[in-house]
Order: structure tokens, then C-alpha cells, then sequence
């Protein structure tokens, strides 16, 4: 059994608001209203992306300018309400034994992409473009810089399942001695490569996202971060187990049966010393494109069965990519922060209603839907473009 | 202090005037340790062990970083391998392919995109050995090299029974962007075969607070730590501002 792990604060940025509280009451009402189209991002096409206002986020400090890209702007709004929490920590311990783990499939791509236009259109990049707002590494030097912190700081970049793996990491961290507090999650921003890469691949649906449903046709981007700060406390929210695996089928897709997704499921239990019975509910990748959503129900019910509720957080803040599973993760810790006189509310299930009767039937949360929350454990699903999956099971520490 | 075994290293570099054939073999990386010299960034390594089709797209880096994990894991059954992929980079030079693709209005390549994921390093080593074992993708900017022997770790934590694969690769920016950062201009890669225990290099690794800037070198960071593995050096060490990595002989 791994160490402990405690989850001890959240903070988190997406389509669906800047602060916890509006989040998860936005979420619990399936509140659609943050995905709208994004011609800039998709050569005039029409398709909802869940999107952030860009009037909602703080300014990078002049200091930082070097680092100064959307990415890293929702770093900052998701540090901002634990930033007291994450100075205490660095009082505490030290700033050498404070590490930073982010996840990101795009850090500033956006920024490169302006930069390039320009030299394109003007001869030369954008004057005000620097390497450090690109660079995939940029998303932990970011932070590590802005809290002057000289613990590790790296980007873990799976595609999809990056912001799952920071946790993971994290969790090694603080097991080996290195770290004595990890901030860990994930930041991914809406940008030209991403919307046109996965329309190149006809993975984007034309309306907002139906997972799970007959009548799926692909996923929605989002963007947005989410930010934990991670440490050896033993009581509160604790990560309890990771599971990881590799598709060794092809780039773009994952092996139709969910061998490489049950794998993932399996081992973050094992890792828990859990059994699926002992799992409350699921988040589940859920990005509705056809493949996903056929291997992803095969790989639950062969690991979980049928019965266990489970939801996909993606048509409420759109695939969020390389912070997907940070922000997924999130969202169960939410669950459980909000857990009221033993009931557990759950995430729910937002879709056409038109189960696919080629699916494997799994539970999928009502609007409204709650269970008993005691002894609750979630599970989180994470699948990486490229064959990359990554399982977390979170739950509370047993008192 | 972390204790490691090296079982096995591998690394490809082009010599600096690129004439001659380029540096891959355990001797030709011990001749170079004995008096090291800026190494070159033109030319890309075969990759015979891999399908027609998937070599004929295969990106330089994609060669690089498949050329060493295979060098590294001669012999062995490759399908049972835990793997860190480290890459400062990445596949910027197919990003920028995409993103002057979009400037210009023109369509987005399947292919392409594909091959602009960070991960995909990992993902085609992960069809070509047919592993199924966990792996990930990373990067640190000007630390990317000890992070990722980091990252090793950290996998050998979570299940030390088992080795991992570390593989650190790396080419010059695209000819638009060279000029934002400093750094030796250097195609290379570098793969280590890391074990808790295992025989082999036995090593400590350190991670402390740093205070001195970053010693300038003519080579990037993995090649640093392969002159340390193929000379009789007692210790290695890697400082950036902000931290320093320090491997020494146990």
C-alpha cells in the first residue's frame, strides 16, 4: 500500500466558472451555457468549444512576462484561492521541498501560433513571444518561478492523460523523500493546433458532446486548470490508488476492446488494495467520440460491472485535454468536499438521453441523483491520445 | 539520497563536422568522454528493427528516441518495459510545420498531428516493442534531463521490482525560433536503463536547493551524464539555477 496522500486544497478554472463553489453548483445543474463557437480557433467552423471569458482571468506579473500565456494565466486563476495555503506549506517546509507537477498537451501553443501569423504575415514573430511561453516545461517553471520555489518543477505531457499522471507523480514525490508538498495538476488552453488537429482526425462533434450516447459524434474542446496542493497529511482527501497503462495499438486510437482501459481501472485498485465493489462512482473519460465511448464501456463493465454510477464531466467543460484529468479529479474532490449529512452528489450524466444499445449498459448519473457518501471511493478515467491511460481512485482518509 | 542501479546505457550523436560517422557505440562514447568536444545536429540514426511503413514516416526524433531504447535493450524482451520519455522540444519542428500551416489557411495533416503530441515518442515505441506497461512524457525546460531521471524514479518507486527505461532526446529549434533561447546545438539521444536494484552502475542520486547559474557547456545535459558513465568520474552534476542534480558513485 502506497503512503499517504492527502489532496488538501483545490483550485480550479474552467468554462464553468473561476471559483469552486460556482463550479460545482454549475456542474450539479448540467449547466451547458459556458460552450459557444470559436470561428477564430476553427477556420470559420461552428462547432461549441467550452471556453473560458478571457475577462475572468488575472494578468501574468510583469516579472513573469517571459511566461506570459493563456496557459499559465489559468494557472494563476486556480492558484489564487489556495495561494495562502500553498505560502504556508513553503513557510513550512521550505522552498526546496516544494515541487511543482503540471500536466499540459498545449502549454502556450496559442502564443506560438500568434507569433507564427505575424512572421507570416509581417516577416518576423511577434517581439513579444519568448520561448518560455511555449515550451511545454513552461507550464511547471511557471509556477515554480512565481513562488520562488527550488524543488523539482516538470510538465508531464501524455496528451490526455497528463494532468492524471501530475497527480501520480506528486503521490512519488512525497513516497521517495523529495518533496515534503507538491503543487500538482494540469492547465490546457483552447488554441488552433488542438481544435484543428482533432478536426483533421473528424474526432469534433458538431453540437456540444453526447458521450455514451447512439447518437455520439465526437468530442468538444474545453480548456482550463485545476491545482492541488498535495501532501503527507493523513487525514481529509486522500489519493488512494494510481493505475497506469500503455495501448501498444495504434497513435490515434486505442484498442477497441478496452484491454489498455481495464488495465488502467485495475491497477489503480490493486494500487488502492480496493475492490470494484468498493467503488462509489466513476468519472469516466467519456469524450463521446464512437471508439472511446465502446472500449471505455467494455473495459467498465469487464473491471466494474454495470451498477456502479458513473458520469462524464466532458459535456459540461468540454475535453479539456492535457488538464482533463485534473480537473476530472477535481470535480470528485468536489463531490466529496460537498458531501451533505452523508449523501454523496453526483456528477450527472448530461447527454440526449439515447442510450446506444451497442454499449455495454452502464449506470450513467441522472440529473439530481445522489448516493450514500459514507466510506465513498471515486475512480477517474484518463486516455491519451497515443495510447497513454492513467486510473485514480480518491476517496477519504478511513478516520 | 536515492539509491539506483544503471543496468545499461545507449546514445547517438553526429560528430560536429559531421563527416564521419556518428558517435553510438560504448567505445565511441568512452573515446569522446576522455576528451569531449562539441558534438553536431545533422544527420538521424537508422532504424532498421522498425516496419517499412512506420520508418518511412518516422520524424528524426522519432529515430533518435526508438534508435536508443532499442540500442539500450538489446536482447531484452522489450514488451515488459516501464518507460519515461524526456524531450525539452518535443516535436516542436512538426508544431510549427502545423502552425504555419494554419497561417497559411491551409488543411491540418491527420499524420501530422499525430506526430505533434509530446507522447508520441512513447506511443510508437509502445506499438514497436508491444508494451502495454506504464510510460510517460516529459519536460523541464533547461532541466529536462534530470527531471526526467526523476520521473524514472519516481516509476521505480511506485513498483521497484521492475526496470525502467529512461530516454532523453533532443534537436535545435526550427530555424524561425533558434534564436529565442541558448543552448548547444545538438542532435542527440541517450537512453538508461534504470533498475532499483540490479547489476550495474550502483548510483546515488541527490536533488538540492541550487544556487549557482547554470555551468555552460558545449553538449546538452544526457550527454554530460553519459561522459560521466563512460569515464571513471566519481560523480556527475547538473546545476540549474534553481536546483541541482547530483549522481555519485555508490
Amino acid at each position: 500500500m502506497a503512503a499517504p496522500c492527502s489532496l488538501a486544497a483545490l483550485g480550479m478554472v474552467n468554462a464553468l466558472g473561476t471559483d469552486r463553489e460556482t463550479i460545482w453548483r454549475r456542474a450539479l445543474a448540467g449547466d451547458q451555457s459556458g460552450f459557444r463557437p470559436r470561428p477564430e480557433l476553427s477556420a470559420g467552423r461552428s462547432e461549441p468549444m467550452a471556453a473560458i471569458d478571457d475577462d475572468a482571468l488575472p494578468r501574468i506579473p510583469v516579472a513573469l512576462a517571459r511566461y506570459a500565456c493563456r496557459n499559465n494565466a489559468f494557472s494563476l486563476a486556480a492558484l489564487e484561492p489556495i495561494e495562502d495555503a500553498v505560502r504556508d506549506a513553503i513557510r513550512a517546509v521550505g522552498a526546496g521541498r516544494v515541487g511543482v507537477v503540471m500536466g499540459t498537451s498545449t502549454s502556450g501553443s496559442r502564443e506560438c501560433e500568434a507569433a507564427i501569423l505575424h512572421e507570416y504575415q509581417h516577416g518576423s514573430l511577434l517581439p513579444e513571444f519568448c520561448y518560455e511561453q511555449l515550451e511545454l516545461g513552461g507550464a511547471a517553471g511557471f509556477l515554480a518561478e512565481l513562488l520562488d520555489l527550488r524543488g523539482p518543477a516538470l510538465s508531464i505531457s501524455t496528451a490526455c492523460s497528463s494532468g492524471a499522471r501530475a497527480l501520480a507523480s506528486a503521490r512519488s514525490l512525497l513516497a521517495l523523500g523529495l518533496c515534503d508538498a507538491v503543487l500538482a495538476g494540469g492547465a490546457d488552453s483552447l488554441c488552433g493546433l488542438t481544435s484543428h488537429g482533432f478536426a483533421s482526425l473528424k474526432a469534433v462533434a458538431p453540437g456540444i458532446t453526447n458521450p455514451f450516447s447512439a447518437n455520439r459524434e465526437g468530442l468538444s474542446l474545453g480548456e482550463g486548470a485545476a491545482l492541488f496542493l498535495v501532501t503527507r497529511e493523513t487525514s481529509g482527501i486522500q489519493l488512494l490508488g494510481v493505475g497506469e497503462s500503455s495501448e501498444a495499438h495504434h497513435i490515434s486510437s486505442p484498442d477497441p476492446e478496452g484491454g489498455g482501459a481495464a488495465a488502467s481501472m485495475r491497477g489503480a485498485l490493486a494500487d488502492a488494495g480496493l475492490s470494484p465493489d468498493d467503488v462509489t462512482y466513476l468519472s469516466l473519460h467519456g469524450t463521446g467520440t464512437r471508439l472511446n465511448d465502446s472500449m471505455e464501456s467494455r473495459a467498465v463493465a469487464a473491471v466494474l460491472g454495470t451498477a456502479t454510477p458513473c458520469s462524464s464531466a466532458k459535456p459540461l467543460v468540454g475535453h479539456c485535454l492535457g488538464a482533463a484529468g485534473a480537473i476530472e479529479l477535481g470535480l470528485c474532490w468536489m463531490a466529496l468536499e460537498a458531501r451533505n449529512g452523508g449523501e454523496l452528489a453526483l456528477l450527472p450524466h448530461v447527454y440526449d438521453g439515447v442510450a446506444d444499445p451497442e454499449l455495454a449498459p452502464l449506470h450513467l448519473v441522472s440529473a439530481g441523483e445522489s448516493v450514500s457518501g459514507d466510506a465513498a471511493v471515486l475512480m477517474t478515467n484518463s486516455f491519451g491520445f497515443g495510447g497513454n491511460n492513467c486510473s485514480l481512485v480518491l476517496g477519504e482518509a478511513k478516520p | 539520497m536515492i539509491p539506483v542501479t544503471l543496468r545499461r546505457f545507449a546514445a547517438w550523436a553526429p560528430r560536429a563536422d559531421g563527416a564521419e560517422a556518428a558517435l553510438c557505440s560504448d567505445a565511441d562514447w568512452r573515446a569522446w568522454a576522455r576528451d569531449p568536444t562539441p558534438l553536431g545536429h545533422r544527420g538521424q540514426p537508422d532504424v532498421p528493427f522498425l516496419e517499412t511503413g512506420v520508418r518511412r514516416r518516422a520524424t528524426r526524433l522519432t529515430r533518435l528516441a526508438l534508435r536508443v531504447a532499442f540500442d539500450c535493450t538489446e536482447g531484452m524482451d522489450r514488451s515488459q518495459l516501464r518507460s519515461v520519455f524526456a524531450s525539452r522540444h518535443g516535436a516542436i519542428h512538426v508544431a510549427v510545420k502545423i502552425l504555419a500551416s494554419i497561417a497559411r489557411k491551409q488543411a491540418v495533416s491527420p499524420l501530422q498531428f499525430s506526430h505533434s503530441v509530446h507522447n508520441a515518442q512513447a506511443g510508437l515505441f509502445s506499438i514497436a516493442a508491444g508494451d502495454r506497461c506504464a510510460s510517460s512524457s516529459i519536460a523541464a525546460g533547461e532541466d529536462t534531463f534530470g527531471h526526467g531521471f526523476l520521473e524514472a524514479l519516481l516509476h521505480l518507486e511506485r513498483a521497484p521490482d521492475s526496470p525502467v527505461l529512461l530516454v532523453v532526446c533532443d534537436e535545435p529549434l526550427p530555424d524561425n525560433l533558434i534564436h529565442l533561447i541558448e543552448e548547444p546545438r545538438t542532435t542527440y539521444g541517450a537512453a538508461l536503463l534504470l533498475a532499483r536494484q540490479a547489476p550495474g552502475t550502483a548510483l546515488d542520486f541527490e536533488l538540492e536547493s541550487g544556487q549557482a547559474p547554470p555551468k555552460q557547456r558545449g553538449w546538452p545535459d544526457a550527454l554530460e551524464f553519459v561522459r560521466f558513465l563512460a569515464s571513471d568520474a566519481p560523480e556527475a552534476v547538473l546545476e540549474s539555477g534553481r536546483r541541482r542534480f547530483r549522481w555519485r558513485r555508490a
